[in-house]
């Protein structure tokens, strides 16, 4: 096998990798900085359009929207104090009070270049790690890989906003949409209705889209307008000493992104948090948090710029994508026929050394991209929200429409999009969905593989060690998740006491 | 708390509608010793005592907090849920009408219709807009990219005829 890097380079100047990464950061910065639309959003829009591509080059565009869109939330969180993406809203803590004393392109200049240090400190960390732990994954049979799923689903679930029990619903009618079409192992038709746009089954992009796209869109409608941007605003890229000063911060921000980034159902959000607490706690000017803090600005950008390398090590070694956006990037890859696992790193190494390139790229791209964008991204964002609600509308109908053909798909489409917006109403979370529908048809055919090879007979799922030890672990999470739960609402019944006698 | 209750209620509804479903699933010769409803119909009895559990864990919440929190006006709890349908409806009209106007028509009258509805000015500058940008996603899926959109009656009729 080539080395890493001559694959990486073979298939940055041999394809338009490259350009997708630019493009991709471009696209992302965009749609980040336009508030409530998400990373995870900004790819799914993207992710209909990336079929007909290249594997290497649509995985290149993916991922590179991620990165952009990290950076893109920076920019109203800094300027108009509403974060356009949820990690971004650290930033705004220090950011906006930046702006307000007239240094915002400094708080802007800050974010980016903690973006770019904490992006390829994360790309690093993937490249040691992911082959030699896909090589771990060496060790799964059958019965492995369906506790693998079942411990995503509990993990996700116990971990997502919201309640534990709400999440495990969620998971189990992601699980149920996975269903419908032919059955894996014997070809019988399930939950179909007699449509042969059902057949094949609900393409994850088209739940995606609904659940993620078209919800937002029918919440922002019942929205106010967004605040208009200062149209004045310019990058001012920091000095090397002020950035030494925040080296600190910096490296807090890049440990804990690492971290956060490769648990599953962590985050960039919970990830810029940690950062920015941790940040000042160990600052030697910690009263400078809250108050136009560069620290407070650095630590929270490098840790959701490192979470977008790092999120893809679960995502590309096990197929247990960590975040939303990496669930769409993982739904990228299956739309491509293939499988995360050992077998990717060893059947196409220069699909995944040429994604790690693409991301190196992205990254440094980000910086010239971050600059010249800011006038004509100033300029989209204050446009009026009825024209900006209207295009996105109709690329999300366009999208959904290029993945078959089919009409029916885009009617789909708008039915998760309902489905999103009851689930947003009633404090249902999303991500345990997605991982449902993605792992459904993995959780299934090993379920069913695994007690074939048993002859009906459970035990296997304990026999086998990896098996119990990861649904082991999924009990673990569970109970934990259950037992703080019934702690808070504990508490929460003591101190309703405490109001009442008082 | 009403919402956990009435979501409670309407999972287990939806549980035993698909494990009625599930038993509906035929079988095969090739069946393995879980069968094509095996899955389904396990996923379906976990929903519903999931289901029973949150309409408990509601009912428990709705008991203890007896006192009812200031009622919201009309206006304030359904505005923006009408406004979400009528989006809605803007996007179900397209999947009506699309295959037989076509995508450029179709996608003008989803940016026409959206831009209005969510309060643009009702001046020339709507409909131009919105033809402009409907040009423009033509240009660029269809023409550029060649990725396929609805081609409408028109289209389908012209190539009939050969032309």
């Amino acid at each position: 096998m080539s080395d890493p890097l001559s694959l990486a380079w073979s298939v940055l100047t041999t394809t338009p990798a490259a350009f997708a990464a630019v493009g991709g950061v471009a696209w992302g910065i965009l749609g980040g900085a336009l508030p409530g639309i998400s990373p995870s959003i900004t790819m799914a829009l993207l992710l209909p359009f990336t079929f007909a591509m290249e594997p290497v080059v649509a995985l290149v565009l993916l991922v590179s929207t991620y990165v952009g869109a990290e950076y893109g939330g920076s920019i109203p969180a800094i300027l108009i104090r509403t974060p356009g993406t949820n990690a971004a809203a650290a930033t705004t803590i220090d950011g906006y009070a930046m702006h307000q004393q007239g240094r915002g392109g400094e708080a802007l200049g800050i974010s980016l270049v903690a973006g770019v240090i904490g992006g390829l400190f994360g790309i690093i960390l993937l490249v040691m790690l992911a082959e030699p732990l896909s090589n771990v994954a060496l060790l799964f049979t059958p019965p492995a890989y369906f506790a693998l799923g079942i411990l995503g689903l509990s993990v996700i679930a116990t971990l997502t906003e919201g309640s534990t029990l709400k999440g495990f619903m969620v998971a189990i009618i992601g699980l149920l949409i996975a269903t419908v079409g032919s059955d894996p192992q014997t070809g019988v038709m399930r939950f179909t209705f007699d449509r042969p746009e059902l057949m094949d089954g609900i393409p994850p992009i088209v739940v995606m889209v609904g659940v993620f796209a078209v919800s937002e869109l029918l919440v922002q409608s019942g929205l106010p307008p967004w605040r208009q941007t200062d149209r004045d605003t310019r990058v001012k890229l920091p000095s090397l000493r002020l950035m030494w000063r925040c080296r600190r911060a910096l490296g807090i921000g890049s440990g804990i992104g690492a971290f956060e980034g490769a648990m599953p159902g962590a985050g960039g959000t919970i990830a810029s948090f940690m950062s920015y607490n941790e940040a000042k706690r160990w600052s030697k000017s910690p009263e400078e948090f809250g108050h136009g803090s560069a620290e407070g600005i650095a630590a929270p950008e490098a840790a959701n710029n490192t979470v977008t390398a790092t999120t893809l090590v679960p995502t590309l070694v096990f197929g247990i994508p960590g975040s939303n956006s990496a669930a769409i990037l993982l739904a990228g890859l299956l739309m491509h026929g293939l499988l995360p696992g050992p077998l990717l790193f060893e059947k196409y190494p220069d699909l995944v050394y040429g994604l790690f390139g693409g991301l190196f790229v992205a990254n440094f791209a980000q910086l010239p991209i971050g600059i010249l964008i800011m006038t004509p991204l100033i300029w989209l964002v204050n446009r009026p929200k009825p024209y900006l609600l209207a295009f996105i509308y109709a690329l999300v109908l366009s999208g959904v429409y290029s993945v078959d053909g089919s009409i029916f798909h885009v009617g789909l489409a708008l039915g998760f999009g309902v489905i999103g917006y009851l689930f947003r109403a009633l404090g249902f979370p999303f991500l345990p969905l997605v991982l449902g529908v993605i792992l459904g048809y993995m959780v299934e055919s090993n379920y069913r593989r695994a007690l074939q090879v048993a002859a009906g007979d459970h035990a296997i799922f304990i026999d086998d060690p990896v098996s119990a030890g990861l649904l082991f672990t999924a009990v673990l999470f569970i109970a934990i998740s259950v037992w703080r739960n019934w702690l808070r609402s504990r508490k929460e019944a003591l101190a309703e006491a405490e109001v009442k006698a008082g | 708390m009403g919402k956990d209750l009435a979501s409670g209620i309407v999972m287990l509804a939806i549980s035993g509608i698909v494990y009625y479903g599930a038993t509906g699933i035929g079988t095969s010769f090739m069946s393995d010793p879980v069968g094509p409803a095996g899955l389904p119909k396990v996923l379906a009895v976990v929903l519903g005592v999931l289901s029973l559990l949150l309409i408990a864990q509601a009912s428990l919440k709705l008991w203890r907090t007896r006192d009812k929190a200031p009622a919201e006006t009309f206006e304030k709890r359904w505005r923006p849920h009408l406004l979400a349908m009528g989006m809605l409806g803007i996007g179900l009209g397209y999947v009506v009408i699309a295959e037989f106007v076509g995508y450029m028509a179709g996608i003008a009258l989803v940016i026409l219709a959206t831009t209005l509805y969510q309060g643009a000015a009702r001046s020339w500058r709507a409909p131009a807009i919105a033809m402009g940008g409907a040009f423009s996603f033509w240009l660029l899926f269809v023409a550029l990219l060649n990725i396929g959109q609805p081609e409408g009656v028109w289209v389908r009729l012209l190539r009939s005829l050969g032309v």
